[in-house]
């Protein structure tokens, strides 16, 4: 085991993601933060700001935390510099870019992973050990949630940046959670779609109604309909109903309740204690650099995951239930 | 003082009979069901003359009520022997099998000139009455994504609830309760999209969802289930979300009195028994209401085109898992 921290550096701020993962970089044992580079002024993270090249120069592994539509642009770069690549989801807002994104880092010989953090989630691995571990039979039925309030940045509502809205912002986290405790596909997705919550040329409501390749029934919604006033972010549940017996989780269901009657945020807050799903990402991240192995979540799931928002869109155009169309899977 | 007569002898004619006995001024005089009307009456309703059937009561003797707590595809016949006896009628949700036996009802109710609800509990259930009254206030603002949910198990035998030519399984016995709450809150329905899984013997376990389109623009979820898992506690659970703000419900957050002793972990969650801690349950409020329409002072809260429309949503939502394709509800029994 090397004694060398792996040297991270982060790649665009646009993502509000970029300050935790930039937190967790520096908590996790064996990696160094050496440095953000910004392309919209604004290096939210405490670090040293430094241009791409230099930085891409100076790390081994990069986390790309821009806006949806440039998540290309930035692989490109650290690919070309031989740097391994966690990359914000979705992975990119077509299939198409999204495999252009994994075949640019296997040609270039880097690692490529997605970030999912529910993946490094201790109730979602206790719910994936339950369901593999035959606790409720057979999968019958699935309903996931992963609401939010306001998107944290304003590119979220800009559909050039962001590709689209809550479908595809918040679609492929609860579908690779469910890919991943059941090792099931999706294959057919009926999407109702709506612009309700807020002042924006994207859709706010996303609501799916999807089927595995087992023909279980799945629907989630990862709709932005929650207060700005709310206790919380959003939720990340899941409720798994078996042949045998229902396993539900909510991933963030560890919190103290406070209550400020003054300062700048008087009410209730719930403040998460539970353990910290970012700081197991990145861990796995500077891990799978370091000993030159796939991250938990590769290239290759994060373009079936856009497979299914494509067809969610696809869903919301024909008003009809349509297959999920996935390109050939490439083998390394 | 009013009479009722009693249609069924099963689960919720015990919920009825329970709760009418501590109504003043209302008195169960007869019971009608085929085999068990004589045990029922002795358990439940002392004193009450029994029969086998609603033609032998509406002719033998006046009541003022009839009480329909039967199986749903039974449901027309006896309600239209009870309105051409002119007897008001209170029936148990869902209004009928069929929509054209929900049709036969509404035409007998009306030439007969009685008063007709059916029991849609929940909308007498002071949770769920008072997220609407939170909604109508505008609390939520504009709504936007709305969410409900229920789940119910079983043990023994399945009876009538599992024939589903009989009940219309899950999406009409159980998912017509949300369906029919979410249209009061938001508004008709354009279309649903529906899924199901069946499994176990004779596919006695439902588990479905059904996504909502109204026609405002509004979405909706509703999820049911009912499975034999003796453990799994009832729960109902919705969240009503608009442009301006959020009201939640679960019952399993709601725990006001529970009671642990060495043989169990009791908290009451099924409203169906007595032991949800209220002065004053639903279905207690509901009869109080019918009671008061029978005597002029209110209308029904439950209009019959709107237990119509709550069927129709149910059917449409049956429709949709059968063909795997969104229906539109207006189109459903035309």
């Amino acid at each position: 085991m090397s004694t060398t921290p792996v040297p991270v550096g982060i790649l665009s701020t646009a993502h509000p993601h970029a300050r935790a993962y930039a937190d967790a970089v520096r908590a996790v044992d064996g990696a160094t933060l050496v440095g953000v580079a910004t392309d919209d002024g604004d290096p939210s993270p405490d670090a040293p700001v430094m241009p791409a090249a230099d930085l891409l120069e100076r790390v081994s592994g990069a986390v790309i935390c821009s806006t949806n539509a440039t998540h290309g642009m930035w692989v490109e770069r650290a690919a070309s510099a031989g740097v391994d690549v966690l990359c914000e989801k979705p992975l990119a807002t077509s299939v198409a870019e999204a495999s252009t994104i994994v075949r640019t880092c296997d040609e270039a010989g880097v690692r490529l992973g997605v970030a999912m953090p529910l993946r490094f989630s201790e109730p979602a691995r206790r719910a994936r050990a339950a369901v593999e571990g035959g606790e409720i039979g057979a999968l019958r039925l699935i309903v996931g949630t992963n609401l939010l309030g306001r998107p944290g940045a304003d590119w979220f509502f800009d559909p050039d940046e962001a590709g689209g809205g809550a479908v595809m912002d918040h679609t492929v986290h609860v579908v690779d959670l469910v890919r991943w405790i059941t090792g099931r596909e999706v294959t057919e997705v009926y999407a109702e779609t709506a612009t309700r919550f807020h002042d924006a040329a994207v859709e706010d409501v996303d609501l799916l109604s999807m089927t595995l390749d087992d023909g279980t029934p799945f629907t989630h919604d990862g709709s932005w309909c929650q207060p700005d006033n709310w206790d919380f972010w959003g939720d990340a549940t899941l409720r798994l109903v078996g042949s045998e017996g229902i396993v539900e989780v909510d991933c963030f269901d560890q919190t103290l309740t406070v209550t400020r009657d003054g300062g700048d945020q008087p009410g209730i807050e719930s403040v998460y204690w539970g353990s910290d799903v970012d700081e197991g990402l990145i861990r796995d991240f500077v891990e799978a650099v370091r000993d030159d192995r796939p991250p938990a979540v590769t290239g290759t799931a994060g373009v079936r995951e856009v497979a299914v928002v494509e067809a969610a869109y696809g869903s919301v155009d024909e008003g009809a239930p349509v297959d999920v169309r996935y390109p050939p899977s490439r083998r390394r | 003082m009013l009479t009722v007569g009693l249609i069924g002898a099963g689960a919720m004619a015990r919920v009825h009979a329970e709760r009418v006995d501590a109504i003043d001024g209302v008195e169960i005089t007869a019971v009608a069901s085929p085999n068990t009307a004589a045990s029922f009456a002795d358990a439940h309703v002392p004193g009450a003359a029994v029969y086998s059937d609603v033609e032998s009561l509406c002719e033998d003797r006046s009541v003022d009520v009839i009480d329909v707590c039967t199986p749903t595809h039974m449901h027309r016949d006896i309600v239209e022997v009870a309105a051409a006896a002119g007897c008001h009628v209170l029936c148990e949700k869902p209004i009928a099998r069929t929509v054209a036996g929900a049709e036969a009802i509404a035409e007998a109710v009306a030439d007969a000139n009685v008063v007709f609800m059916v029991g849609h509990a929940i909308r007498f259930f002071p949770e769920y009455v008072e997220a609407k009254r939170l909604v109508d206030e505008g609390a939520i603002g504009e709504p936007g994504v709305v969410r409900a949910r229920r789940s119910v198990s079983f043990g023994g035998e399945r009876g009538w609830q599992g024939d589903e030519r009989k009940s219309g399984g899950v999406l009409l016995d159980l998912a017509v309760h949300d369906l029919d709450y979410l249209r009061w809150v938001v508004g008709d329905v354009e279309r649903v999209f529906t899924r199901i899984s069946k499994w176990g013997d004779d596919g006695e376990n439902h588990a479905s969802t059904t996504t909502l389109r109204f026609e405002n623009g509004a979405v909706g979820h509703v999820e049911s289930t009912w499975m034999r898992l003796p453990t799994l506690p009832f729960t109902a659970a919705f969240e009503l979300a608009g442009d301006e703000g959020l009201v939640e419900y679960d019952t399993g957050e709601v725990e006001p009195v529970a009671i642990r002793d060495a043989d169990r972990v009791h908290v009451p969650t099924d409203p169906v028994g007595h032991d949800v801690p209220l002065a004053r349950d639903g279905y207690r409020t509901q009869l109080d209401h019918f009671f008061d329409c029978v005597r002029g002072d209110e209308d029904p809260l439950v209009t019959v085109d709107d237990a119509i429309e709550a069927l129709r949503l149910s059917l449409a939502a049956i429709e949709s898992a059968e063909t795997g394709l969104p229906v539109a509800v207006e189109e459903v029994g035309q």
